[in-house]
Protein backbone atom coordinates (compact mmCIF):
# COMPACT_ATOMS: atom_id res chain seq x y z
CA UNK A 1 0.00 0.00 0.00
CA UNK A 2 1.04 3.37 -1.13
CA UNK A 3 2.60 5.92 2.16
CA UNK A 4 0.48 9.22 2.66
CA UNK A 5 3.29 11.15 1.14
CA UNK A 6 2.88 8.54 -1.92
CA UNK A 7 -0.87 9.39 -2.19
CA UNK A 8 -0.26 13.35 -2.14
CA UNK A 9 2.52 13.00 -4.48
CA UNK A 10 0.53 11.08 -7.29
CA UNK A 11 -2.88 13.33 -7.00
CA UNK A 12 -0.87 16.32 -7.17
CA UNK A 13 1.39 15.30 -10.13
CA UNK A 14 -2.28 14.41 -12.09
CA UNK A 15 -3.37 17.73 -11.42
CA UNK A 16 -0.45 19.61 -12.60
CA UNK A 17 -0.52 17.26 -15.72
CA UNK A 18 -3.86 17.96 -16.35
CA UNK A 19 -3.44 21.97 -15.81
CA UNK A 20 -0.93 21.60 -18.49
CA UNK A 21 -2.92 19.52 -20.96
CA UNK A 22 -5.82 22.33 -20.40
CA UNK A 23 -2.92 25.37 -20.87
CA UNK A 24 -1.66 23.64 -24.08
CA UNK A 25 -5.52 23.34 -25.69
CA UNK A 26 -5.79 27.10 -25.11
CA UNK A 27 -3.11 27.60 -27.59
CA UNK A 28 -5.76 27.20 -30.56
CA UNK A 29 -8.65 29.80 -28.84
CA UNK A 30 -5.82 32.46 -27.31
CA UNK A 31 -4.88 35.62 -29.26
CA UNK A 32 -1.56 35.85 -30.96
CA UNK A 33 -0.16 38.69 -28.07
CA UNK A 34 -1.11 36.37 -25.25
CA UNK A 35 0.32 33.17 -26.87
CA UNK A 36 4.13 33.34 -25.22
CA UNK A 37 2.31 33.99 -21.43
CA UNK A 38 0.11 30.80 -22.19
CA UNK A 39 3.27 28.74 -23.09
CA UNK A 40 4.52 29.59 -20.18
CA UNK A 41 2.25 29.17 -17.43
CA UNK A 42 2.04 25.62 -19.51
CA UNK A 43 5.89 25.44 -19.02
CA UNK A 44 5.44 25.76 -15.58
CA UNK A 45 2.54 23.71 -15.08
CA UNK A 46 4.66 20.61 -16.70
CA UNK A 47 7.43 21.76 -14.50
CA UNK A 48 5.78 21.18 -11.30
CA UNK A 49 4.28 17.85 -12.97
CA UNK A 50 7.96 16.56 -13.78
CA UNK A 51 9.16 17.77 -9.96
CA UNK A 52 6.58 15.55 -8.45
CA UNK A 53 7.73 12.91 -10.63
CA UNK A 54 11.18 13.61 -9.44
CA UNK A 55 10.01 13.40 -5.24
CA UNK A 56 7.99 10.28 -6.32
CA UNK A 57 11.38 8.86 -7.51
CA UNK A 58 13.15 9.72 -4.16
CA UNK A 59 14.18 6.99 -2.83
CA UNK A 60 14.05 8.68 0.62
CA UNK A 61 10.92 9.88 0.54
CA UNK A 62 9.22 7.65 2.79
CA UNK A 63 12.13 8.22 5.20
CA UNK A 64 10.51 9.33 8.47
CA UNK A 65 13.51 12.24 8.96
CA UNK A 66 12.86 13.30 5.59
CA UNK A 67 8.90 13.57 5.75
CA UNK A 68 8.37 16.90 6.61
CA UNK A 69 10.25 18.20 4.44
CA UNK A 70 8.89 16.37 2.01
CA UNK A 71 5.50 16.84 2.84
CA UNK A 72 6.48 20.87 2.76
CA UNK A 73 7.68 20.06 -0.87
CA UNK A 74 4.31 19.22 -1.77
CA UNK A 75 2.81 21.83 -0.23
CA UNK A 76 4.83 24.36 -1.70
CA UNK A 77 4.01 22.33 -5.23
CA UNK A 78 0.53 22.27 -4.24
CA UNK A 79 -0.08 26.14 -3.71
CA UNK A 80 1.77 26.68 -6.88
CA UNK A 81 -0.73 24.08 -9.17
CA UNK A 82 -3.98 25.78 -7.10
CA UNK A 83 -2.72 29.00 -8.38
CA UNK A 84 -2.21 27.82 -11.50
CA UNK A 85 -5.75 26.35 -12.41
CA UNK A 86 -8.13 29.64 -10.19
CA UNK A 87 -5.39 32.11 -12.27
CA UNK A 88 -4.06 31.91 -15.56
CA UNK A 89 -5.06 28.65 -16.54
CA UNK A 90 -9.30 30.37 -16.01
CA UNK A 91 -7.63 33.79 -17.73
CA UNK A 92 -6.70 32.03 -20.38
CA UNK A 93 -10.12 29.72 -20.94
CA UNK A 94 -12.07 32.75 -20.71
CA UNK A 95 -9.86 35.53 -22.76
CA UNK A 96 -12.51 37.80 -24.49
CA UNK A 97 -12.61 41.00 -26.05
CA UNK A 98 -12.27 42.91 -23.06
CA UNK A 99 -9.52 41.18 -22.07
CA UNK A 100 -7.68 41.80 -25.64
CA UNK A 101 -8.20 45.52 -24.82
CA UNK A 102 -7.00 45.55 -21.43
CA UNK A 103 -3.85 43.57 -22.19
CA UNK A 104 -3.24 45.66 -25.17
CA UNK A 105 -3.71 49.35 -23.34
CA UNK A 106 -1.23 47.68 -20.44
CA UNK A 107 1.50 46.79 -23.49
CA UNK A 108 0.98 50.24 -24.39
CA UNK A 109 1.58 51.64 -21.21
CA UNK A 110 4.59 49.84 -20.50
CA UNK A 111 6.44 50.65 -23.70
CA UNK A 112 5.19 54.19 -23.27
CA UNK A 113 7.13 54.27 -19.66
CA UNK A 114 9.96 52.38 -20.56
CA UNK A 115 8.49 49.46 -17.86
CA UNK A 116 11.63 46.62 -18.08
CA UNK A 117 9.99 43.55 -18.14
CA UNK A 118 7.89 41.89 -20.70
CA UNK A 119 4.39 43.16 -20.08
CA UNK A 120 1.36 41.73 -17.73
CA UNK A 121 -1.46 40.20 -18.75
CA UNK A 122 -4.56 41.70 -18.02
CA UNK A 123 -8.35 40.22 -17.63
CA UNK A 124 -11.62 42.12 -16.61
CA UNK A 125 -12.41 39.10 -14.19
CA UNK A 126 -11.92 40.81 -11.01
CA UNK A 127 -14.52 40.93 -8.10
CA UNK A 128 -11.55 42.56 -5.86
CA UNK A 129 -11.63 45.72 -8.02
CA UNK A 130 -8.09 46.26 -9.50
CA UNK A 131 -5.50 43.50 -8.05
CA UNK A 132 -2.21 42.23 -9.27
CA UNK A 133 -0.71 38.74 -9.04
CA UNK A 134 2.64 40.12 -9.54
CA UNK A 135 4.70 36.65 -9.92
CA UNK A 136 2.42 35.25 -12.44
CA UNK A 137 2.45 38.50 -14.06
CA UNK A 138 -1.16 38.72 -13.78
CA UNK A 139 -3.22 42.08 -13.53
CA UNK A 140 -7.01 42.00 -12.81
CA UNK A 141 -9.60 44.72 -12.97
CA UNK A 142 -13.63 44.84 -12.69
CA UNK A 143 -15.50 43.70 -15.62
CA UNK A 144 -16.66 46.96 -16.87
CA UNK A 145 -12.82 49.02 -16.97
CA UNK A 146 -12.32 48.35 -20.54
CA UNK A 147 -15.05 50.63 -21.19
CA UNK A 148 -13.91 53.71 -19.16
CA UNK A 149 -10.92 56.02 -18.67
CA UNK A 150 -11.33 57.42 -15.06
CA UNK A 151 -10.26 54.49 -12.78
CA UNK A 152 -7.60 53.38 -15.63
CA UNK A 153 -4.68 54.94 -14.05
CA UNK A 154 -5.23 52.29 -10.82
CA UNK A 155 -3.17 50.01 -13.73
CA UNK A 156 -0.11 51.86 -12.98
CA UNK A 157 -0.45 51.19 -9.54
CA UNK A 158 -0.90 47.38 -10.38
CA UNK A 159 2.27 47.46 -12.56
CA UNK A 160 4.00 49.34 -9.47
CA UNK A 161 3.16 46.35 -7.29
CA UNK A 162 4.91 44.51 -10.21
CA UNK A 163 7.99 46.16 -10.24
CA UNK A 164 8.55 46.29 -6.71
CA UNK A 165 8.17 42.55 -7.01
CA UNK A 166 10.41 41.75 -9.83
CA UNK A 167 13.15 44.68 -8.28
CA UNK A 168 11.82 44.07 -4.66
CA UNK A 169 15.61 44.17 -3.61
CA UNK A 170 15.77 47.30 -5.38
CA UNK A 171 13.27 49.06 -3.92
CA UNK A 172 13.05 47.38 -0.31
CA UNK A 173 16.20 47.53 1.10
CA UNK A 174 16.40 51.47 0.93
CA UNK A 175 13.17 51.90 2.17
CA UNK A 176 13.48 49.30 5.09
CA UNK A 177 16.58 51.79 5.60
CA UNK A 178 14.22 55.14 5.97
CA UNK A 179 11.07 53.11 7.82
CA UNK A 180 14.36 51.83 10.64
CA UNK A 181 15.59 55.06 10.80
CA UNK A 182 12.56 56.98 11.19
CA UNK A 183 11.06 54.22 13.97
CA UNK A 184 14.28 53.91 15.88
CA UNK A 185 14.26 57.96 15.75
CA UNK A 186 11.01 58.35 17.78
CA UNK A 187 11.30 54.99 19.76
CA UNK A 188 14.39 56.64 21.20
CA UNK A 189 12.37 60.28 21.36
CA UNK A 190 9.42 57.68 22.88
CA UNK A 191 11.47 56.44 25.50
CA UNK A 192 13.55 59.65 26.40
CA UNK A 193 9.64 61.29 26.95
CA UNK A 194 8.99 58.04 29.44
CA UNK A 195 5.72 56.50 27.07
CA UNK A 196 4.27 54.16 28.67
CA UNK A 197 4.95 50.27 27.69
CA UNK A 198 1.33 50.31 25.61
CA UNK A 199 2.19 53.75 23.46
CA UNK A 200 5.70 51.77 22.79
CA UNK A 201 4.01 48.83 21.28
CA UNK A 202 1.33 50.87 19.46
CA UNK A 203 4.61 52.49 17.83
CA UNK A 204 6.28 48.86 16.98
CA UNK A 205 3.24 48.05 15.39
CA UNK A 206 3.19 50.56 12.98
CA UNK A 207 6.96 49.61 12.22
CA UNK A 208 5.53 46.44 11.55
CA UNK A 209 2.63 47.35 9.28
CA UNK A 210 5.28 49.53 7.14
CA UNK A 211 7.53 47.13 7.08
CA UNK A 212 4.91 44.08 5.79
CA UNK A 213 3.23 45.68 3.73
CA UNK A 214 2.63 49.42 3.91
CA UNK A 215 5.37 49.86 2.33
CA UNK A 216 4.06 47.97 -0.77
CA UNK A 217 0.86 50.21 -0.74
CA UNK A 218 2.56 53.64 -0.75
CA UNK A 219 5.26 51.94 -2.76
CA UNK A 220 2.93 51.51 -5.96
CA UNK A 221 1.19 54.29 -5.44
CA UNK A 222 4.88 56.68 -5.91
CA UNK A 223 5.41 54.35 -8.81
CA UNK A 224 2.03 55.13 -10.60
CA UNK A 225 2.74 58.57 -9.85
CA UNK A 226 6.01 58.82 -11.28
CA UNK A 227 4.26 57.17 -14.11
CA UNK A 228 0.70 58.32 -14.91
CA UNK A 229 1.03 62.05 -12.89
CA UNK A 230 -1.89 63.94 -11.66
CA UNK A 231 -4.44 61.54 -13.01
CA UNK A 232 -3.37 59.01 -10.71
CA UNK A 233 -3.95 61.45 -7.76
CA UNK A 234 -7.62 62.43 -9.58
CA UNK A 235 -7.93 58.70 -9.70
CA UNK A 236 -7.12 58.44 -6.13
CA UNK A 237 -9.68 60.85 -4.72
CA UNK A 238 -12.28 58.66 -6.79
CA UNK A 239 -11.15 55.26 -5.97
CA UNK A 240 -11.01 56.43 -1.94
CA UNK A 241 -14.54 57.78 -1.83
CA UNK A 242 -15.88 54.75 -4.15
CA UNK A 243 -14.15 51.81 -2.19
CA UNK A 244 -15.30 53.07 1.17
CA UNK A 245 -13.39 52.89 4.57
CA UNK A 246 -12.55 55.92 6.45
CA UNK A 247 -10.18 58.56 4.66
CA UNK A 248 -8.06 58.20 7.92
CA UNK A 249 -7.97 54.98 9.09
CA UNK A 250 -5.60 52.20 7.64
CA UNK A 251 -5.58 48.58 8.02
CA UNK A 252 -3.52 45.70 7.95
CA UNK A 253 -2.87 45.79 4.54
CA UNK A 254 -3.37 49.05 3.29
CA UNK A 255 -2.25 52.76 5.28
CA UNK A 256 -5.03 55.16 5.42
CA UNK A 257 -6.09 57.09 1.86
CA UNK A 258 -5.00 60.43 3.68
CA UNK A 259 -1.41 59.60 4.15
CA UNK A 260 -1.42 57.98 0.73
CA UNK A 261 -3.27 60.89 -0.94
CA UNK A 262 0.21 63.17 1.00
CA UNK A 263 2.50 60.65 -0.55
CA UNK A 264 0.84 61.06 -3.71
CA UNK A 265 1.18 65.00 -3.63
CA UNK A 266 4.68 64.80 -2.76
CA UNK A 267 5.50 62.59 -5.23
CA UNK A 268 3.54 64.92 -7.94
CA UNK A 269 5.73 67.74 -6.42
CA UNK A 270 8.70 65.84 -6.95
CA UNK A 271 8.44 65.14 -10.75
CA UNK A 272 7.37 69.36 -11.01
CA UNK A 273 3.71 69.02 -10.82
CA UNK A 274 3.04 71.42 -8.61
CA UNK A 275 -0.26 72.94 -10.22
CA UNK A 276 -1.66 70.26 -9.78
CA UNK A 277 -0.49 68.98 -7.15
CA UNK A 278 -2.20 71.72 -5.40
CA UNK A 279 -5.15 71.60 -7.25
CA UNK A 280 -5.83 67.93 -6.18
CA UNK A 281 -4.61 68.62 -2.53
CA UNK A 282 -7.17 71.36 -2.11
CA UNK A 283 -9.96 68.76 -3.99
CA UNK A 284 -8.73 66.25 -1.15
CA UNK A 285 -9.23 68.71 1.58
CA UNK A 286 -12.80 69.10 -0.03
CA UNK A 287 -13.65 65.96 0.88
CA UNK A 288 -11.87 65.46 4.18
CA UNK A 289 -14.53 68.09 4.76
CA UNK A 290 -17.31 66.44 3.04
CA UNK A 291 -16.87 63.27 4.83
CA UNK A 292 -16.79 65.00 7.82
CA UNK A 293 -13.79 62.74 9.50
CA UNK A 294 -10.87 64.05 11.28
CA UNK A 295 -7.53 62.53 11.75
CA UNK A 296 -7.49 60.30 14.69
CA UNK A 297 -5.01 60.79 17.49
CA UNK A 298 -1.31 59.84 16.95
CA UNK A 299 -2.62 59.84 12.87
CA UNK A 300 1.18 61.67 12.53
CA UNK A 301 2.80 58.61 14.78
CA UNK A 302 1.90 56.14 12.07
CA UNK A 303 2.25 58.02 9.15
CA UNK A 304 4.97 60.57 9.74
CA UNK A 305 5.35 63.14 7.19
CA UNK A 306 9.11 63.14 7.01
CA UNK A 307 9.32 59.47 6.25
CA UNK A 308 6.91 59.68 3.49
CA UNK A 309 9.22 62.83 2.13
CA UNK A 310 11.78 60.26 2.39
CA UNK A 311 10.10 57.09 0.79
CA UNK A 312 9.17 59.19 -2.35
CA UNK A 313 12.85 60.33 -2.42
CA UNK A 314 13.78 56.65 -2.42
CA UNK A 315 10.81 55.42 -5.15
CA UNK A 316 11.96 58.58 -7.06
CA UNK A 317 15.46 57.37 -7.44
CA UNK A 318 15.05 53.71 -8.16
CA UNK A 319 12.36 54.89 -11.20
CA UNK A 320 15.26 56.87 -12.81
CA UNK A 321 17.81 53.90 -11.68
CA UNK A 322 15.33 51.53 -14.08
CA UNK A 323 15.28 54.32 -16.84
CA UNK A 324 11.76 55.00 -16.52
CA UNK A 325 9.40 57.39 -17.98
CA UNK A 326 8.92 60.00 -15.17
CA UNK A 327 5.24 61.74 -16.53
CA UNK A 328 6.17 65.42 -17.37
CA UNK A 329 3.65 68.51 -17.55
CA UNK A 330 4.48 68.44 -21.31
CA UNK A 331 3.32 65.38 -21.81
CA UNK A 332 0.12 66.39 -22.39
CA UNK A 333 0.43 67.35 -25.55
CA UNK A 334 1.23 63.47 -26.64
CA UNK A 335 -0.60 61.18 -27.94
CA UNK A 336 0.50 58.08 -25.14
CA UNK A 337 -2.19 56.48 -22.69
CA UNK A 338 -0.90 59.13 -20.22
CA UNK A 339 -1.47 61.83 -21.96
CA UNK A 340 -5.15 60.75 -22.69
CA UNK A 341 -5.95 59.98 -19.33
CA UNK A 342 -4.43 63.44 -18.03
CA UNK A 343 -6.90 65.11 -20.72
CA UNK A 344 -9.36 62.44 -19.60
CA UNK A 345 -9.80 63.48 -16.16
CA UNK A 346 -9.32 67.55 -17.22
CA UNK A 347 -12.49 67.37 -19.30
CA UNK A 348 -14.08 65.17 -16.30
CA UNK A 349 -13.42 67.95 -14.16
CA UNK A 350 -14.72 70.94 -16.65
CA UNK A 351 -17.61 69.08 -17.75
CA UNK A 352 -18.71 65.77 -16.34
CA UNK A 353 -22.21 66.13 -17.52
CA UNK A 354 -20.81 65.30 -21.18
CA UNK A 355 -17.61 62.96 -20.47
CA UNK A 356 -19.17 59.70 -21.19
CA UNK A 357 -19.18 60.98 -24.91
CA UNK A 358 -15.64 61.65 -24.30
CA UNK A 359 -15.03 58.98 -23.02
CA UNK A 360 -16.45 56.65 -25.61
CA UNK A 361 -14.73 58.72 -28.65
CA UNK A 362 -11.33 58.67 -27.01
CA UNK A 363 -11.53 54.56 -26.62
CA UNK A 364 -12.46 54.41 -29.93
CA UNK A 365 -9.21 56.19 -30.93
CA UNK A 366 -7.18 54.07 -28.43
CA UNK A 367 -8.35 50.53 -29.05
CA UNK B 1 -5.34 48.84 -5.21
CA UNK B 2 -7.40 45.76 -3.11
CA UNK B 3 -5.33 43.97 -0.44
CA UNK B 4 -4.95 41.35 -2.77
CA UNK B 5 -2.09 42.89 -4.63
CA UNK B 6 -0.28 42.97 -1.13
CA UNK B 7 -1.28 40.02 0.33
CA UNK B 8 -0.01 37.72 -3.51
CA UNK B 9 3.31 39.56 -2.83
CA UNK B 10 4.10 38.64 0.79
CA UNK B 11 2.84 35.63 0.18
CA UNK B 12 5.10 35.23 -3.00
CA UNK B 13 8.17 36.61 -0.48
CA UNK B 14 7.12 34.13 1.97
CA UNK B 15 6.70 30.68 -0.48
CA UNK B 16 9.98 31.58 -2.03
CA UNK B 17 11.96 31.61 1.09
CA UNK B 18 10.52 28.56 2.73
CA UNK B 19 11.05 26.70 -0.48
CA UNK B 20 14.88 27.86 -0.54
CA UNK B 21 15.03 26.94 3.40
CA UNK B 22 13.51 23.93 3.08
CA UNK B 23 15.41 22.70 0.15
CA UNK B 24 18.79 23.09 1.88
CA UNK B 25 17.79 21.92 4.88
CA UNK B 26 16.68 18.70 3.13
CA UNK B 27 20.26 18.33 1.46
CA UNK B 28 22.24 19.21 4.74
CA UNK B 29 19.96 16.32 6.21
CA UNK B 30 20.73 13.69 3.58
CA UNK B 31 24.17 14.82 3.70
CA UNK B 32 24.66 14.13 7.46
CA UNK B 33 22.96 11.37 7.97
CA UNK B 34 24.79 9.61 5.06
CA UNK B 35 28.22 10.47 6.78
CA UNK B 36 29.09 12.10 3.73
CA UNK B 37 32.43 14.67 3.61
CA UNK B 38 30.27 18.25 3.35
CA UNK B 39 33.32 20.06 1.48
CA UNK B 40 33.49 18.32 -1.79
CA UNK B 41 29.31 18.85 -2.74
CA UNK B 42 28.92 22.21 -4.40
CA UNK B 43 25.34 22.02 -3.76
CA UNK B 44 25.82 21.32 -0.84
CA UNK B 45 27.90 23.87 0.15
CA UNK B 46 25.51 26.30 -1.52
CA UNK B 47 22.92 24.80 1.02
CA UNK B 48 24.87 25.27 4.12
CA UNK B 49 25.77 28.92 2.90
CA UNK B 50 21.89 29.84 2.70
CA UNK B 51 21.55 28.47 6.20
CA UNK B 52 24.30 30.58 7.73
CA UNK B 53 22.98 33.59 5.77
CA UNK B 54 19.71 32.80 7.31
CA UNK B 55 20.82 32.48 10.74
CA UNK B 56 23.10 35.33 10.72
CA UNK B 57 19.87 37.52 9.30
CA UNK B 58 17.79 36.40 12.51
CA UNK B 59 20.21 37.11 14.59
CA UNK B 60 20.70 40.19 13.71
CA UNK B 61 16.82 41.01 13.27
CA UNK B 62 16.60 39.58 16.94
CA UNK B 63 18.93 41.84 17.92
CA UNK B 64 16.97 44.79 20.04
CA UNK B 65 20.03 47.23 20.58
CA UNK B 66 21.04 46.93 16.85
CA UNK B 67 19.21 49.90 15.53
CA UNK B 68 18.71 50.14 11.49
CA UNK B 69 17.83 46.57 10.53
CA UNK B 70 17.51 46.93 6.69
CA UNK B 71 17.41 43.39 6.41
CA UNK B 72 15.42 42.61 3.73
CA UNK B 73 16.02 38.50 3.49
CA UNK B 74 13.54 37.45 6.12
CA UNK B 75 10.06 37.84 4.96
CA UNK B 76 8.17 40.17 7.56
CA UNK B 77 5.47 37.74 8.39
CA UNK B 78 7.75 34.67 8.78
CA UNK B 79 10.29 36.60 11.11
CA UNK B 80 7.00 37.26 13.54
CA UNK B 81 5.89 34.00 13.44
CA UNK B 82 9.20 33.00 14.67
CA UNK B 83 9.20 35.22 17.24
CA UNK B 84 5.92 34.34 18.38
CA UNK B 85 6.85 30.96 18.57
CA UNK B 86 9.46 31.78 20.79
CA UNK B 87 7.23 34.63 22.57
CA UNK B 88 9.18 34.21 26.40
CA UNK B 89 12.28 32.32 25.78
CA UNK B 90 13.93 34.85 23.05
CA UNK B 91 17.37 34.82 24.90
CA UNK B 92 17.13 30.65 24.61
CA UNK B 93 16.40 30.99 21.09
CA UNK B 94 18.96 32.99 20.18
CA UNK B 95 21.23 31.25 21.74
CA UNK B 96 20.66 28.14 20.17
CA UNK B 97 20.64 30.06 16.44
CA UNK B 98 24.07 31.35 17.74
CA UNK B 99 24.84 27.52 18.94
CA UNK B 100 23.73 25.95 15.19
CA UNK B 101 25.55 28.98 13.16
CA UNK B 102 28.72 28.24 15.12
CA UNK B 103 28.35 24.66 14.08
CA UNK B 104 28.06 25.07 10.21
CA UNK B 105 30.81 27.61 10.28
CA UNK B 106 33.36 25.60 12.17
CA UNK B 107 32.18 22.61 10.17
CA UNK B 108 31.80 20.25 12.47
CA UNK B 109 29.53 17.42 11.94
CA UNK B 110 25.74 18.35 12.70
CA UNK B 111 23.55 16.79 15.27
CA UNK B 112 19.95 15.75 15.12
CA UNK B 113 18.96 18.23 17.58
CA UNK B 114 20.76 20.67 15.63
CA UNK B 115 18.82 19.56 12.37
CA UNK B 116 15.25 19.33 14.33
CA UNK B 117 16.15 22.90 14.94
CA UNK B 118 16.47 24.15 10.91
CA UNK B 119 13.19 22.11 10.44
CA UNK B 120 11.41 23.94 13.00
CA UNK B 121 12.76 27.01 11.55
CA UNK B 122 11.74 25.29 7.82
CA UNK B 123 8.33 24.50 9.64
CA UNK B 124 7.43 28.24 10.86
CA UNK B 125 8.26 29.82 7.07
CA UNK B 126 5.87 27.33 5.32
CA UNK B 127 3.09 27.79 8.08
CA UNK B 128 3.22 31.33 7.14
CA UNK B 129 3.30 30.81 3.33
CA UNK B 130 0.49 28.77 4.10
CA UNK B 131 -1.33 31.05 6.22
CA UNK B 132 -1.00 33.77 3.79
CA UNK B 133 -1.77 31.65 0.27
CA UNK B 134 -5.19 30.48 2.29
CA UNK B 135 -6.02 34.20 2.89
CA UNK B 136 -5.92 34.88 -0.98
CA UNK B 137 -8.27 32.11 -1.39
CA UNK B 138 -10.63 33.82 1.97
CA UNK B 139 -10.75 30.06 3.49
Amino acid sequence: MASLLEELFHDLGRRATEIAEELRKCASSVPSEVEAYRAQMESRASRASALTATILGDPDLNAPLFAQNFYRDFRDIARLVQALEHLPLLVLRRFDPRDLVMTRLLARICSETGYPFTPPICSSLSSQYFWTMPDMDLIFVPSLEPDRLLGLPDIYHELGHVLLFREERRFKIPILAEIERHFDRLRRDAVHANWPPESLDELEGYRYQWRASWWLEFGADLVATYLAGPSFGWCNIRTSTCLGGELHVGNESHPADDARATAIAMMLDKINATQESADIRQRWSELVQLSGETRPHRFELAYPEELLSALCDCVFDCCNQLGLRQWAVADATEKTIGAELDRAWTEFRQRPESFVGYEQQVLKRLV
Amino acid sequence: MSEMSSLSHEYVSSSEFSRSLNAAVLLVKKHFTRGQPRTEDAELRGALERLRGTLSALIQRLDESAEGQADASIPEDVFERIVEDHRGSVPHFEQDLRHVLEVLERGEAIQRSELEFLDALCGAADASASATFRKLWRR
